[in-house]
């Protein structure tokens, strides 16, 4: 065990996100308050996005240098693709070291929304590397699920205490825990969904048309079938191009979402990092999938010998967003 | 009315002096995604901003808005891209891809109404 020191920066590696297991406030507390004092110290950004409570507990603590910190907007965590976006432009808008305190909203997920939560814990490392950015994750051991709090002990490759830092030796490599996440299968599309089939670009139009008019008659906000076009159109677009030459679309809705699931029978993409990742580069591959994933409220995809299906998924009802 | 340079069955395309650009109308997609880029490089080079009205597109799928950002980013020193549109899911895509960072000379003139 090392000696209680005082929170350096870890360093130039990739491995600066940090799990905090906090049993209550003074735990909470005993990493957060160094993690930040130390960062303003040393001229760092910091930002911080956590529950309301732990916000409130933190500016009390933090008195007047408070100020000097940025709290997350209402809505920073809205989707786990949109919350990694985020994170991942501030920190290269600050361009050197910065520090986040970040804790995503795990109260009344559900399963589906608690496993991608989940994976963008073990991807938020990727996205972070070479950014500069630190991330503190803080997990509450008294009110979490005990799946989740086992996941945050595979995803994140240090362990703190706030006065200690040490090797997380249960960490797994990202890639595989987002390969792990895929392993379990989606439930399939119910008998009453709508499909349309189509086998070249020529049909693209009409598969636009047919996704609209189920969106309307879901009652999907325009502004929101705008971007289920996008997706839909994408998907297709790379099943046309890079698959059999067509593929087939199917629409249904629950008394929460829309979904519009795109299958390319011979479809053989590895999905393990599929889309996950800010495009850095200009290949436009990379990014069809990343664009789905931004304009989506989920996208799910699975390749198995029926070839790859892309689920997209958009609410009916949506929280009012942000401006 | 002048005639469009370009008509398919989805969109068509006009050449526009004032400003100096293009006019477009209907849906781009795989189909005729490389017209639009056809028809922006045919522009002639002159020393001035070029405007893309999309106000009347109903659908720009990833790709063209793509091409869009590659002619922003070959455009000399002093001009810009002016994209000119009615539904805020172009502003949302580049956004998503970065491409709303200040040095990209591309500038989006969003005309949203409220339906």
């Amino acid at each position: 065990m090392s000696d209680p020191q005082p929170l350096s920066r870890p360093g130039g590696t990739p491995h600066a996100h940090h799990l905090l297991l906090y049993g209550g406030d003074e735990q909470f507390l005993a990493a957060a308050l160094p993690f930040t004092r130390d960062g303003l110290a040393a001229g760092e950004p910091v930002f911080i996005a956590t529950s309301r409570y732990n916000t409130a507990l933190l500016k009390q603590h933090l008195g007047p240098r408070a100020e000097q910190v940025s709290f997350a907007p209402a809505h920073w965590h809205r989707t786990p693709a949109q919350a990694l976006l985020a994170f991942h432009d501030q920190a290269r808008t600050f361009q050197g070291p910065s520090r986040v305190l970040g804790e995503p909203p795990w109260a009344g997920l559900s399963d589906d929304q608690a496993r991608e939560w989940i994976r963008y814990e073990c991807l938020l490392t990727l996205a972070l590397a070479s950014t500069g950015a630190w991330h503190l994750c803080p997990y509450d051991t008294r009110t979490l699920p005990a799946g989740v709090l086992h996941a945050a002990q595979l995803t994140h490759p240090t362990l703190t205490t706030g006065t200690a830092h040490r090797p997380n030796p249960a960490h797994i490599a990202p890639e595989e825990f987002s390969a792990a996440c895929d392993s379990v299968p989606l439930p399939g599309p119910p008998a009453h969904s709508e499909q349309f089939r189509f086998d070249g670009p020529q049909h693209l139009a009409q598969l636009r048309e047919f996704t609209a008019r189920l969106a309307r008659t879901a009652a999907l906000a325009p502004d929101r079938i705008d971007s289920l076009l996008i997706c839909v159109d994408q998907a297709a677009t790379t099943a046309v191009g890079h698959g059999a030459g067509g593929g087939h679309c199917r629409i249904w809705t629950t008394t929460d979402e829309v979904l519009c699931e795109v299958t390319d029978p011979h479809g053989t993409l590895n999905t393990a990092l599929a889309g996950y990742l800010p495009p850095a580069t200009a290949h436009l591959d990379g990014r069809s999938l990343w664009i789905i994933r931004q304009l989506s409220d989920a996208t799910d995809i699975r390749s198995s010998t029926n070839g790859t299906t892309i689920r997209i998924r958009m609410n009916r009802r949506r929280p009012t967003t942000p401006p | 009315m002048r005639l469009p340079t370009y008509a398919d069955a989805l969109l068509r395309i006009w050449h526009t002096d004032d400003p100096p650009g293009l006019r477009l109308s209907g849906q781009i997609d795989l189909t005729n995604q490389t017209a639009l880029m056809g028809h922006l490089l045919a522009l002639n080079g002159a020393p001035a901003d070029v405007t893309v009205d999309l106000r009347e597109v109903t659908f720009l799928n990833f790709a063209a808005l793509h091409a869009l950002v590659s002619y922003a980013e070959l455009l000399g020193p002093g001009r810009r891209l002016v994209l000119h549109t009615r539904t805020s899911v172009v502003g949302q895509m580049l956004l998503a891809c970065g491409w709303d960072r200040p040095e990209l000379r591309l500038t989006l003139l969003e005309e949203t109404s409220d339906e």
